[in-house]
Parts: structure tokens; C-alpha cells; sequence
């Protein structure tokens, strides 16, 4: 019987974000918002529903404006470059 | 910080990219992202200059929209520059300021409309006013260097007080002719 790999990405947000404490999230597109609201809605989410390509940008820059305001870690799930996840602290 | 860094370069004058930096200084200006472009470089060269003002270099110039949400969400005020031929590429990522309501202020160095050399500047610059106005961005026009410091005011008030998206277009004859020199 062949084993079935595939990552069932809705579970896998949920997974990403047990535990999160203050930590701020921005999607982008419908599939990653969906999956980041799915995951429980948090006042720290911003949810871009359109804009490709944005969302890290808009990452970028809530961490240089955080460097002085607010300092707190965040990640940016994009699903305009595929799964691409990342940390920016 | 509110005081502007003076840079001791002779190439750094009173001129208008001066004015339209302390103008920016004036309104809290905190980001300043850019493409490189010789009609800003002055302006990016005072802002590398200043501790206050954090600049980002971009890929491409539609990031520089997507950064300046991100700064305003993060209480910075920020300021795009560009120029003519990048407005195109932004076009799609305006709707994140538009949906979202954003503050958003882009200074526009004109290709296209005075001397051009080049011929591939020319449409983008033809029709740089229309597609910033067809997705909701007020447009401003800085054609003479004295009323550098009073247009960049209007559009940082309209943008930062206001709400509005806003692009300044510095006049090619402004800025002068361009020169091309080769180097090897």
C-alpha cells in the first residue's frame, strides 16, 4: 500500500501556531488567511486578501518600525510563493 | 529626531531634493524605501545620511507599497521613491493601501515627457498620471524647485493627516536634462 506524504496544510498552520503568545502573523492571499483564521482568530493577525507578492514586504516593515515602537516576533505565511514561511525577529 | 542630518558634501546643496527632505523630516518621515534612480539620489543620499531614517532598497518597486503598510502598522510613516516607469509595476499592490485604508506617499521622478532620450521610457511615462489615478492615488505635480517644500508638504498632509494615497510627480524639465556618460 503506498504511503501517502502529503501535508495537510490546514493542520500544519494550526500546528505552527500552537502556543503563539503575542506573536504577529501576515498572510497573504485567500488560501493562508483562510488557514491563519482557521487557526483561531488573533488579534495579531493581518490578513492581506489580495496584494501578491505583499506580504513579506509588509512584514519588513512592521520589523523596522518595531525595532523603536514595539519589539516582538512575527512570521508572514504567503501562499503567492507557495509555502513559504518565514521568521523575521 | 527631528533635526536634519547636514552632510558635509559639496554636492549636498539647499536645492530641492534639501526641501523636500526636511520636509519629509518635518512630518516624522521614519522609512524611506527606493529603487536606485539618479533623480533621487540626493534625496536617498540625505536619508542614508540620517540615524532617524531607516532606508530599504528595493527589487522592485512595488515592494516599496507593500513596506509602507507594513511601517504604518508599526506607527512609522513612510515615503516610496521612484521612478516613472516603476508606477506600472505597483499598480495591483495599490490595493492594499485602498482596501485597507492606508496612508501611503510615493515622490515620482518623470521619464517620458521632456528631452527623453529614450524611447522605451516614453509610454510608462505617458501614462504614469492615469494609472495612479485609475486605482485611487491623488496625484501632484512639482514642476518648479520652489514649491519643492510646499507640494511634498500638501501630499504628506493629504496622505499621513488624510488618509489618502498620494504621488508627487517631479517634472522631467525639472530635473534636467539627462546626461549619459559611458564609463568602463
Amino acid at each position: 500500500m503506498a504511503q501517502n506524504f502529503t501535508l495537510d496544510r490546514r493542520e500544519a498552520v494550526k500546528a505552527l501556531l500552537v502556543d503563539r503568545g503575542d506573536l504577529l502573523v501576515v498572510t497573504g492571499l485567500g488560501s493562508s488567511s483562510y488557514d491563519v483564521f482557521d487557526a483561531g482568530e488573533h488579534p495579531g493577525n493581518y490578513y492581506l486578501w489580495g496584494a501578491m507578492g505583499g506580504a513579506a514586504m509588509v512584514g519588513l516593515g512592521i520589523a523596522l518600525a518595531s525595532v523603536s515602537t514595539m519589539p516582538r516576533p512575527f512570521r508572514v505565511k504567503s501562499s503567492a510563493r507557495s509555502s513559504c514561511s518565514r521568521s523575521l525577529i | 529626531m527631528d533635526d536634519v542630518a547636514i552632510k558635509h558634501d559639496a554636492r549636498i546643496g539647499q536645492g530641492w531634493p534639501f526641501q523636500i527632505y526636511k520636509t519629509l523630516k518635518k512630518f516624522g518621515v521614519a522609512q524611506i524605501s527606493y529603487v536606485p534612480d539618479a533623480g533621487h539620489a540626493e534625496l536617498i543620499e540625505l536619508s542614508h545620511g540620517d540615524r532617524a531614517i531607516q532606508t530599504t532598497v528595493l527589487t522592485t518597486e512595488e515592494e516599496g507599497v507593500a513596506l509602507s503598510a507594513g511601517a504604518w502598522l508599526g506607527g512609522d510613516r513612510a515615503v516610496l521613491l521612484m521612478q516613472s516607469s516603476g508606477v506600472g509595476n505597483c499598480v495591483n499592490m495599490f490595493s492594499l493601501a485602498a482596501s485597507c485604508r492606508l496612508p501611503f506617499l510615493t515622490l515620482v521622478t518623470m521619464r517620458g515627457e521632456w528631452a527623453e532620450f529614450n524611447p522605451w521610457q516614453i509610454p510608462m511615462g505617458k501614462a504614469t498620471p492615469q494609472a495612479l489615478e485609475i486605482i485611487g492615488v491623488t496625484v501632484l505635480r512639482l514642476d518648479r524647485a520652489e514649491d519643492a517644500e510646499e507640494v511634498v508638504s500638501a501630499a504628506a498632509s493629504l496622505a499621513f493627516e488624510s488618509d489618502q494615497q498620494v504621488a508627487v510627480l517631479i517634472s522631467q524639465r525639472m530635473l534636467g536634462r539627462k546626461k549619459w556618460t559611458e564609463t568602463h
